[in-house]
């Protein structure tokens, strides 16, 4: 009994257990179906997955592609900045040159225009006698035309004449025949034929008359046209004239042209050599200076420490750089005096020669040398240079007087006609201010009278006068700039004169 | 400005520096003297300089930037302007267009260097004794 409760009881239990694993095989189910649910979720996921996969690695082939193509897009940009770079300053390099040449350019442009106003002028002024010319050729031709006109008209006027004249003699003719006829009818009554008789001889001195009047007029004819073919022929030979004269223009015009240029040219080569001496004169300046001072100090300092001889060769050294320095300063004064771009104005030389006399104050007083100014007129130069020039001759006046007795300079100017001055480099016509700078100094061979004013030319030695050579080649140039010329004269002890001619404007 | 303020000296030129140096050992005054070898140089000084200089001594013909450009360069800059004075050039040129152009630019005096020391000694004696009894914008800063 037991064993069967029991087995009920473990039946019961195992249908207990049966219905539960029932239950928990249907949630299996249950739960196997939402598995298979969840897989085919996480399928579906997984393939969307893979696709989104094998997007995103070709996204990123893509994109490592498109990496390496900036790469090298980086290389060629950077490659190119660097032509760039080169490239602009090579373009600074040429900007740099254009604006030297646009410069420059606009000088020669500038001087172009001038030129080409001087030629337009000049073409206007010959425009104008060609058109005169070609009015005063109308002029004649209408002339000749009239008197053709006049000619034609005369000549038939003559064969009017002729015609009347002919009419009269057959209108005599017939008259004399009826005359005849009459004088034969009438041989009875003679005092009539008489009369009639004398009217026959007045119709014949009338026809001579008339026929004398006709050959008058075909002279005048014949004169008329003599005259017209003369006109003719000038008129012509105007026109050939004319011909010529364009042609000469031309020439002219193109010679001008050519001139220009050559100036054009002349005028930036002188520049450059100005700019060179002045450039190198300066330049030179300061070593120079700096020899003479360690020579200065040298020998203020170290004096016990030098030989006589070497105390000596110090100062020779010293000597001669100063020498160098005033020929540096002359130069540099000359290439100066050299640039033409001054202003002319009226000047007082008296002003200028007060001026001088009292900067030079020492010398003069050392000399006892007199510097007079007589009858002076103003006259229009450029201030600077000309007190340079008057400067330059009153110096070397007092510098070159005898020793022994006292300098006196005379100074003189007056307006007068080249033709009255015994220059032949002057125009007659033209007035010029003439100023004279006579001393009683000791002169100068005549034979010098040229060569004194060309650059280094001394006559002296260094150690007697010193100077370099230099001072009347820039009073020559001074006076030169002053479009005026130069000459001296001079004897051996006898002094020196200076004259000057300004043309006066 | 302190009359015993230091002295600026620009010069390129070593030998020149030498004789202003010398001479200045003989005036023996108290002011301190910078020397400064070029243009560009001196511009940097100025710049970052605090005192007022008592007197700036400068060289015309120098490298890069002369003495005139310099000048110029000061004149454009108001701060350092007014500190800039007395400001006094000196050069073995005396050639009219600079000495124009250095006196618009707004220098106190333009001397010629002369050859002997002593003659120097002398020029610069006159210029500080001058400069000790003048007034200048720089003493109000």
């Amino acid at each position: 009994m037991l064993k069967s409760d029991e087995l009920i009881e473990a039946n019961k239990e195992l249908a207990f257990q049966h219905v539960e694993k029932e239950k928990r095989a249907a949630e299996l189910g249950i739960a196997n179906i939402e598995l298979a649910f969840q897989n085919e979720e996480k399928e579906k996921r997984a393939e969307e997955l893979s696709v989104a996969n094998k997007e995103l690695l070709f996204q990123n082939e893509e994109k490592e592609k498109r990496a390496g193509e900036l790469i090298i897009a980086n290389k060629e940009l950077l490659f190119q900045n660097g032509e760039k770079e080169k490239r602009a300053a090579e373009l600074s390099i040429a900007n740099k040159e254009l604006i030297f040449q646009n410069e420059e350019k606009e000088k020669r442009a500038a001087e172009l225009i001038i030129a080409n106003k001087e030629l337009a002028f000049q073409n206007e002024e010959k425009e104008k006698r060609a058109a005169e010319l070609i009015i005063a050729n109308k002029e004649l031709v209408f002339q000749n035309e009239e008197k053709e006109k006049r000619a034609a008209e005369l000549i038939i006027a003559n064969k009017e004449l002729i015609f009347q004249n002919e009419e009269k003699e057959k209108r005599a003719a017939e008259l004399i025949i009826a005359n005849k006829e009459l004088a034969f009818q009438n041989e009875e009554k003679e005092k009539r034929a008489e009369e009639k008789e004398k009217r026959a001889a007045e119709l014949i001195i009338a026809n001579k008359e008339l026929a004398f009047q006709n050959s008058d007029n075909e002279k005048l004819a014949a004169a008329l046209i003599i005259a017209n073919e003369e006109l003719a022929f000038q008129n012509q030979e105007k026109e050939k004239r004319a011909a010529e004269l364009i042609i000469a223009n031309k020439e002219l015009a193109f010679q001008n042209e050519e001139k220009e240029k050559r100036a054009a040219e002349l005028f930036i080569a002188n520049k450059e050599l100005l700019a060179f001496t002045y450039v190198s004169s300066h330049d030179l300046q300061e070593p120079l200076r700096k020899i003479q001072t360690f020579v200065t100090i040298i020998l203020q300092n170290e004096s016990e420490n030098l030989s006589e001889n070497g105390k000596y060769n110090f100062g020779r050294m010293q000597l001669a750089a100063g020498r160098m320095q005033q020929l540096i300063e002359d130069l540099l004064a000359f290439s100066r005096i050299s640039t033409t771009d001054h202003k002319f104005e009226p000047t007082d030389l008296g002003v200028i020669i007060e001026e001088i006399n009292s900067d030079l104050k020492d010398t003069v007083l050392e000399k006892q040398a007199i510097i007079e100014g007589i009858d002076l007129c103003p006259v229009d130069v450029i201030p600077f240079q000309f007190r340079q020039l008057m400067y330059n001759l009153i110096s070397n006046a007092l510098k070159f007087s005898r020793t022994g007795i006292p300098a006196h300079i005379v100074i003189t100017s007056n307006i007068i006609k080249g033709g009255d001055l015994p220059n032949s480099k002057l125009s007659a016509e033209k007035p010029y201010c003439h100023i004279k700078v006579k001393d009683n100094g000791i002169g100068f061979e005549p034979e010098f009278s040229e060569r004194i004013f060309e650059v280094f030319q001394k006559l002296h030695s260094k150690e007697v006068y010193a100077g370099t050579g230099i001072g009347l080649a820039i009073v020559k140039k001074i006076v030169e700039n002053h479009n005026g010329t130069i000459t001296a004269k001079g004897e051996l002890n006898k002094g020196a004169t200076f004259d000057i001619y300004i043309p006066v404007h | 400005m302190n009359k015993n303020a230091p002295i600026l000296i620009i010069e390129d030129d070593i030998d020149d520096q030498k004789f202003l140096q010398e001479i200045f050992i003989k005036l023996n005054y108290l002011n301190e003297l910078v020397f400064l070898n070029d243009g560009e140089e001196a511009i940097e000084y100025l710049m970052q300089m605090k005192k007022v200089p008592f007197l700036i001594i400068s060289d015309l013909n120098m490298p890069k930037i002369n003495g005139i450009e310099l000048r110029a360069r000061v004149k454009e800059n108001q701060a350092i302007n007014i500190k800039c004075v007395p400001y006094i050039l000196f050069s073995t040129t005396v050639a009219k267009n600079y000495i124009d152009d250095a006196y618009t630019m707004g220098i106190q005096g333009y001397f010629k260097k002369p050859i002997d020391p002593v003659e120097l000694m002398a020029i610069l004696k006159t210029i500080i004794e001058y400069w000790k009894f003048s007034y200048a914008p720089g003493m109000y800063m």
